[in-house]
């Protein structure tokens, strides 16, 4: 008996003994556990952005004689540089601004029940799913200035038909909107999400209080939707700041170099001219222009948030 | 200083297909100048529909809602010169308290500046919260909410205050605060109100008059004690009330009430009030029957199952054949008391409600209390609907 007992303490003892220290309870006296988590994200980040993004830097600043400016000043003070600069924001900022303004518009109509919605709304969405470049075909085709279908239209319309791909202006709104197609739904998608999660009785005090519809949506509803808005837009810039297959295949920068944009151009000078540095420094540029939108939107998220 | 008039209020969702939900089914009811009206029932009653359709957020189907006479039934939001409290405030959440309260006077009135900041600082005054003017809805408790949302009702000074649950969101201690606060503004402004709780105490508590909805239709409007001491039928009986009434199923034989567990002996008044019904439901307070009485009166023994202290009462339940019964007894009465033991209850034929057992209509009511009304008539006489 008296024996039994000792073997129940001696277990009961053991139970709350320290296991032997493993290899991990001997690296925490070393380094906090945490950063052994997370050294795989690490070490994947920096082999894959960090190191090559230095070696961007380095490449950028190396002329034929170890460290120079030359490839930065040759671009500052190309007229064609310039060019290509002003085509991508003439791409990416009208592009946008539409996008946001009918996919907000198409979420309004959408709040709204009526027949068939949910089947109209997958219509809808087909556009976003499709290779960039398959919309830059077919809409290379619809502009067609001989078998076009838009031209077709206009002739039976009894407007005049354009060469709507061989004109610099012309060829932009093409391109514009064939992007307009396609991510249109990207906003509206997101913008209906946010405009559901609106709770309902929000918007019947606002009916209750005498407002408008149009008052209704400019102080309850897009006030709501605002913060949601602003990370679409910035998306969707980031996304057109790179977009260069639908313009490839629309007009392949042309016509001359009118619908260039900043990565068909970097890919122009680093792989077909083979000047890597020069495509480096280009690279760091639209690298610079990015982020500083980028940090203007960031800006006013946080603005918006501590207003909330 | 206004009238509500409801005439045959209808509502049906998904008119015609299988899913055909009556919600409100003729409801007609006046609501008085100044009134605080009440409408009480469990979810699903209709209580809230009907209130939407006054605020003009649901359609009606057909009936008509009336405000001081002018006909309001097919007349947007916004011209009916009401003003509704949410369950969860619905206050705007970017906007200031301010902005939030100014927000209607803003955008539907002819008002200035100056004179709707006044309107808002005195609401604000009212409802003790200058002091959070210029913050958000997200910086305050749900109490300071709830009052913002119902300074937003009073800047806007309309002609009906709409009310839905506007406690419920509250914790139990902060609701009995409001509660009291929300009946001394009532009084103050004087505006006639309708007020909307799954709660029959919140509706006991605060109401002049209240109207119990049960499946859309309205069982009985009357005052707190009409309907608990008057009840119409069966449901309102088990509504009103905390504890809820007890109700045992007895056979009437003469002058017996015979239920499986004990017999009880009523008066020749009782008799006639019954008729020829022999079924009858028995329906006893919880507060009406005492602990104690010996076999030569009514008197009844049960097992004790449960007893709960509250601190001024004890609830026990003791079971009487196969039905459980609650008391509601002194907390120093209890004290003898154990589970499991049995013991002896009594209570006295005023207290005894009968009700038919098939159309759950009241035949028998509370006979002990009458008080009179001011005008020296029936404060009880209850006014109710078929």
């Amino acid at each position: 008996m008296a024996q039994e007992t000792s073997h129940c303490e001696t277990a009961g003892d053991s139970a709350y003994e320290r296991p032997a220290p493993d290899l991990f309870d001997r690296l925490e006296e070393y380094v906090d556990p945490k950063w052994i988590f997370v050294l795989p994200a690490v070490l994947y980040a920096a082999i894959l952005v960090v190191i090559p993004m230095i070696d961007l830097f380095a490449l950028s600043f190396t002329g034929h004689s170890g460290f120079s400016l030359a490839n930065y000043e040759q671009m500052v003070t190309d007229s064609n540089f310039h060019a290509i600069i002003v085509n991508t924001i003439m791409f990416v900022m009208p592009s946008t601004a539409i996008e946001l303004i009918l996919g907000v518009a198409l979420a309004l109509a959408f709040y709204r029940d009526f027949p068939f919605k949910e089947r109209v709304q997958t219509l809808f969405l087909i556009p976003m799913v499709l290779s960039p470049f398959a919309v830059g075909m077919m809409f290379r085709w619809f502009f067609d200035s001989s078998l076009g279908i838009v031209n077709y239209l206009f002739g039976q319309a009894g407007l005049p038909r354009f060469v709507w791909l061989g004109d610099a202006t012309l060829a932009m709104i093409s391109i514009i909107i064939a992007d307009v197609w396609q991510w249109t739904p990207f906003v509206f998608l997101l913008a209906y999400a946010t405009m559901k999660s609106i709770p309902e009785s929000i918007v019947e005090a606002a009916k209750i209080d005498g407002a408008s519809r149009w008052q209704r949506f400019r102080y309850v509803v897009l006030p709501h939707i605002y913060p949601v808005l602003l990370i679409t837009a910035l998306i969707k810039l980031i996304i057109a700041f790179k977009s260069s297959d639908k313009i490839f295949a629309m007009t392949n920068g042309g016509p001359g170099s009118a619908t260039k944009t900043m990565t068909m151009y970097i890919y122009e000078i680093t792989f077909e001219f083979g000047n890597f540095e020069r495509g480096a420094a280009a690279s760091v540029l639209f690298l610079v222009l990015i982020l500083v939108i980028g940090n203007v939107f960031v800006w006013l998220l946080r603005r918006t948030d501590r207003e909330v | 200083m206004s009238k509500l008039d409801i005439k045959q209020l209808r509502k049906v969702y998904n008119r015609g297909t299988d899913t055909e939900i009556v919600a409100v089914d003729d409801l007609s009811l006046t609501v008085d100048d100044g009134e605080f009206l009440v409408f009480v029932g469990p979810s699903g009653c209709g209580k809230s529909t009907t209130l939407r359709s006054i605020a003009g957020l649901e359609d009606v189907t057909s009936g008509s809602i009336r405000i001081d006479g002018r006909d309001i039934t097919g007349q947007k939001p916004k011209n009916r010169d009401i003003a509704m409290v949410f369950q969860n405030y619905a206050l705007y959440p970017h906007m200031t308290t301010r902005e939030n309260m100014s927000f209607g006077l803003r955008v539907n009135s002819m008002l200035d500046d100056d004179e709707i900041d006044a309107r808002v600082n005195e609401a604000a005054k009212m409802m003790g919260i200058s002091e959070l003017l210029e913050k958000r809805p997200g910086t305050l408790s749900g109490g300071q909410q709830q009052r913002v949302a119902l300074g937003r009702a009073i800047v806007r000074d309309p002609r009906v205050f709409l009310m839905d649950e506007p406690l419920s969101n509250l914790d139990a201690k902060l609701r009995i605060q409001m509660r009291a606060e929300l009946e001394t503004l009532q009084n103050k402004l004087g505006v006639t109100t309708i007020y909307v709780t799954h709660d029959q105490t919140e509706a006991m508590t605060m109401a002049d008059r209240i109207a119990v909805l049960d499946d859309g239709k309205l069982q009985q409007i009357g005052t707190p004690l009409e309907c608990y001491y008057k009840p119409a039928n069966q449901f309102v009986a088990e509504f009103i009330g905390s504890p809820t009434m007890n109700f045992l199923t007895v056979e009437r034989s003469g002058n017996r009430l015979v239920h499986d567990a004990f017999e009880f002996v009523v008066s020749n008044d009782t008799v006639d009030l019954c008729g020829d019904r022999t079924a009858l439901v028995m329906g006893l307070r919880p507060e009406d029957i005492d602990l104690g009485g010996d076999e030569t009166t009514n008197a009844v023994s049960g097992i004790v199952e449960v007893i709960q202290p509250t601190g001024d009462d004890a609830y026990i339940d003791i079971t009487i054949g196969d039905d459980t019964v609650t008391l509601d007894i002194d907390p120093e009465q209890s004290v003898g008391v154990s589970v499991g033991e049995e013991i002896t209850v009594s209570f006295d034929e005023e207290g005894v409600y009968l009700f038919d057992p098939q159309t759950e209509a009241t035949i028998k009511t509370n006979t002990e209390l009458e008080p009179a009304g001011p005008d020296g008539s029936d404060a009880l006489d209850t006014t109710t609907k078929p």
